[in-house]
């Protein structure tokens, strides 16, 4: 954690810092819920698109 | 004397604890949970809507052909979009002859075949290129059967042909939309021949991958979100169907049906040299394989060829849906046939006919697709043209009535 952001987080009040984690930590876990929810479309599609050729 | 009070040293915190970590990881937990609750939630409910209310059919830029494939939502979605609970459902299906390939939207042949039927019907196209009859639109025909009880499903085979139950590899993954979805109906044939698929030693990695993934999609649905986002928003990733960088990222709804006029195109392009000296071959194959003649000069089907027609055929849709099941039999442009010797051209004959005789011994309906076509109705080999696609539609309209007479929808 750079310096300025350590000192920050130090000074807030521990109910804020508890929150802040909290809400934080919630939202890196919606961020990356999202993500995987992509990569798994992702991963499942086809690397080339299909070529027709008459049938 | 000094001050001998402790004196907080700068690193900790002035809330006079140890400094508390930023993380939470149970809290992180909860929320990679409940997002991915949300995500899936949101997929279930954006692909009740029609991503596709301004077409008539899955071009290619919603299709495979661009990398990008319908959901059984998506297409579920299509059809709840046209047809009204009090009408006869039509869904067409197979391959690129009835997707209507070489005919442009407005003059497509099942916007001519829904002119003919009437308000109480309502034709909705599911074919794709190079489908099987047993590929996505027989998927989601089978899945509405509740929700549209009255229905009618529509695909095309040449002679003799029937699907494999699973269909074919490149539209596979509906399949495994539908299945692991649990839309559709349990057929043993059809169960097995997907075991079958999965077991398979050369794929067996490959095809566990792809089960996974569908199990996955079933609870998440990751599919039905990003296709609607895709649809949308914008699609995320660039595409050699569509080479040009400015409109790789549209979103896919920006793109219309651009579908080749043959009608438009010089007869000459489309009928090369090359072109037809392969196709030449081709159409005079059309019936080759599985036909002799007996000592009365008569074309007789092959006892083993019939028997691998036949077994096919009864697998390839559950027993249920075989009488509401319409194959058509789909025939070479007369630029070939024509040139053929008589016998030849016989023999096609019988083909179809075994091929029809076939079909309903297993109480599917059947439909010769004609000969009433010329040359120009056709825009290459096996494709219709526009003119073409009206015929198929006036022969095919009185057959689909009489079937639903016949299962009772019209009373």
């Amino acid at each position: 954690m750079p310096n300025a952001l350590r000192k920050f987080w130090d000074q807030l009040p521990a109910s804020a810092a508890t929150i802040l984690g909290h809400v934080g930590s919630l939202v890196v876990g919606f961020l990356a819920a999202f993500v995987l929810h992509y990569v798994l479309y992702r991963i499942g599609l086809p690397s080339k698109p299909f070529i027709y050729v008459a049938f | 004397m000094s001050d001998s009070t402790p004196q907080p040293s700068p690193d900790s915190s002035s809330r006079g604890t140890v400094s508390q970590p930023f993380f939470r990881p149970w809290t992180l937990l909860a929320g990679f949970v409940v997002g991915l609750g949300l995500m899936a939630w949101a997929g279930r409910t954006v692909i009740q809507r029609d991503l596709h209310p301004n077409e008539v059919r899955f071009h290619p830029m919603i299709a495979p052909d661009s990398q990008y494939e319908p959901t059984m939502g998506e297409m579920r979605a299509f059809v709840r979009a046209r047809c009204r609970p009090d009408q006869i459902l039509v869904i067409v299906g197979g391959n690129s002859i009835l997707l209507g390939v070489g005919q442009p939207a407005d003059r497509v042949w099942t916007k001519r075949l829904q002119e003919i039927l009437g308000e109480r019907y309502a034709v909705v196209n599911l074919a794709f290129r190079g489908s099987s009859p047993t590929d996505g639109g027989a998927f989601v025909a089978e899945s509405l059967r509740d929700e549209f009880p009255r229905q009618i499903y529509i695909a095309n085979v040449a002679a003799l042909q029937a699907a494999d139950a699973i269909g074919i590899e490149s539209y596979r993954f509906i399949l495994f939309d539908a299945y692991y979805k649990g839309l559709l109906l349990p057929w043993a044939p059809r169960d097995q021949e997907l075991k079958d698929h999965l077991a398979d030693p050369d794929h067996k990695t490959a095809r566990f991958e792809r089960r996974l993934g569908a199990q996955a999609d079933a609870l998440l649905h990751y599919r039905d979100f990003w296709n609607w986002w895709s649809s949308t928003k914008f699609f995320t990733f660039a595409t050699p169907f569509q080479p040009n960088p400015k409109l790789a990222y549209k979103p896919r709804a920006y793109f219309r049906d651009e579908e080749n006029d043959y009608e438009g195109t010089p007869f000459e392009d489309r009928f090369t040299p090359a072109t037809v000296a392969n196709d030449t071959v081709i159409a005079r194959a059309y019936s080759a394989a599985a036909y002799t003649k007996n000592n009365n000069g008569v074309w007789q089907l092959a006892p083993a060829a019939r028997q691998q027609f036949l077994n096919y055929a009864k697998r390839a849709f559950p027993d249920q849906l075989k009488p509401r099941t319409l194959i058509l039999i789909s025939r070479n442009s007369p630029f070939y046939t024509q040139k053929f010797e008589p016998e030849l051209r016989e023999r096609d004959d019988q083909a179809i006919q075994d091929t029809i005789a076939g079909y309903e011994q297993l109480g599917y309906s059947a439909l010769d697709t004609g000969k009433g076509y010329t040359i120009q109705d056709f825009g290459d080999r096996t494709h219709l043209t526009s003119t073409g696609g009206a015929k198929l539609a006036a022969v095919t309209a009185p057959k689909i009535q009489a079937l639903a007479n016949q299962l009772g929808y019209l009373k």
